[in-house]
């Protein structure tokens, strides 16, 4: 099948009618273009996709997590729920400096790659980003259970020992995230079905 | 007679990297895209003009360690239009045997 791609100003867009032959291939004109170096003839749906593809795929290579960011990262979560250890206010400071930590790790990542992305963005990191939240908060409850409720060296030992048990968890779930997330990146299905899931909430939404 | 429609904002090759690179996160800085796409400063303020003035594109600036930074992000919009043009592009290219597999 062949296409023919004229520029439509009038209707706001550029209609590919099927079946009106003009061309044997999918080369689609645009001479709205500015960019200097651009040949409208050979800009073709094949030539988008991997133009799309390769972009993404840049960013990927670019926003490589650096080693430092999944520890940091872990020793903040797990920090979190090991300062309910800490007696009386102390364990306040203790989780606002882990809280600082988080978010100074963060705002250095976001400086060096140029990048901001929610942990919650749709698609498998969601998935990781809400089972170590489920993790933290179980283990949060659980410590401030042993705090009150709790006598003895074992009042102290389970936020520790949470402590430990989430921030080795969360390391890894920062490392899972940026594989998922990179895996999305560069593979044009998973950010296609991400897309098409976005633009269905968006309809239903409006 | 059906018709497949692009989106003439987002088809051209640079505008369609600078929305291909911003629908990698949530935010991308000026400077970042500006690299990617190996454009100066004022080209690529102008594409992006462009796509702030359809609403796909979202311009924010902030200081960050005493500079000022611009991020760039898709609206709600722009997500769509994107998505809309590569299903579309991918449909048209899927007629061509051998072509966006």
């Amino acid at each position: 099948m062949t296409f023919h791609v004229v520029k439509s100003r009038a209707r706001g867009c550029v209609p590919v009618i099927p079946g009106t032959a003009h061309s044997t291939s999918t080369r689609m004109s645009d001479q709205s273009n500015d960019q200097p170096s651009f040949d409208p003839t050979s800009w073709s749906a094949a030539d988008a996709l991997e133009t799309a593809r390769h972009a993404r795929a840049r960013v990927a290579e670019r926003a490589a997590t650096p080693g430092w960011y999944p520890p940091v990262y872990g020793l903040g979560v797990g920090g979190m729920v090991a300062s309910l250890a800490l007696p009386g206010a102390l364990a306040a400071w203790g989780l606002l400096l882990c809280i600082v930590l988080l978010l100074g790790a963060y705002r250095r990542w976001q400086r060096q790659s140029g990048l901001s992305v929610s942990g919650y963005r749709a698609g498998e990191t969601r998935r990781i980003a809400l089972r170590l939240a489920v993790l933290q908060v179980v283990a949060f409850t659980f410590a401030i259970w042993s705090r009150l409720a709790v006598t003895g060296a074992w009042s102290t030992l389970v936020p520790l020992v949470g402590g430990a048990v989430v921030a080795i968890l969360a390391a890894r779930a920062s490392l899972a995230w940026d594989r998922a997330w990179r895996t999305e990146l560069l593979d044009p299905e998973a950010y296609s079905q991400a897309g098409e899931r976005r633009t269905a909430r968006h309809e239903a939404q409006s | 007679m059906s018709a497949l429609h692009l989106d003439p904002v987002i088809h051209s090759p640079l505008r369609l990297q600078i929305c291909a690179i911003l629908s990698a996160a949530d935010e991308v800085e000026f400077s970042l895209v500006r690299d990617e796409v190996a454009v100066s400063d004022s080209v690529l303020s102008k594409h992006v003009k462009q796509l702030e003035d359809a609403g796909y594109l979202q311009v924010r600036k902030a200081t960050m360690a005493s500079r000022q930074r611009t991020w760039l992000s898709l609206t709600k919009t722009g997500t769509r239009a994107l998505t809309t043009y590569l299903r579309t592009v991918k449909r048209l290219a899927a007629t061509v045997p051998g072509v966006g597999d």
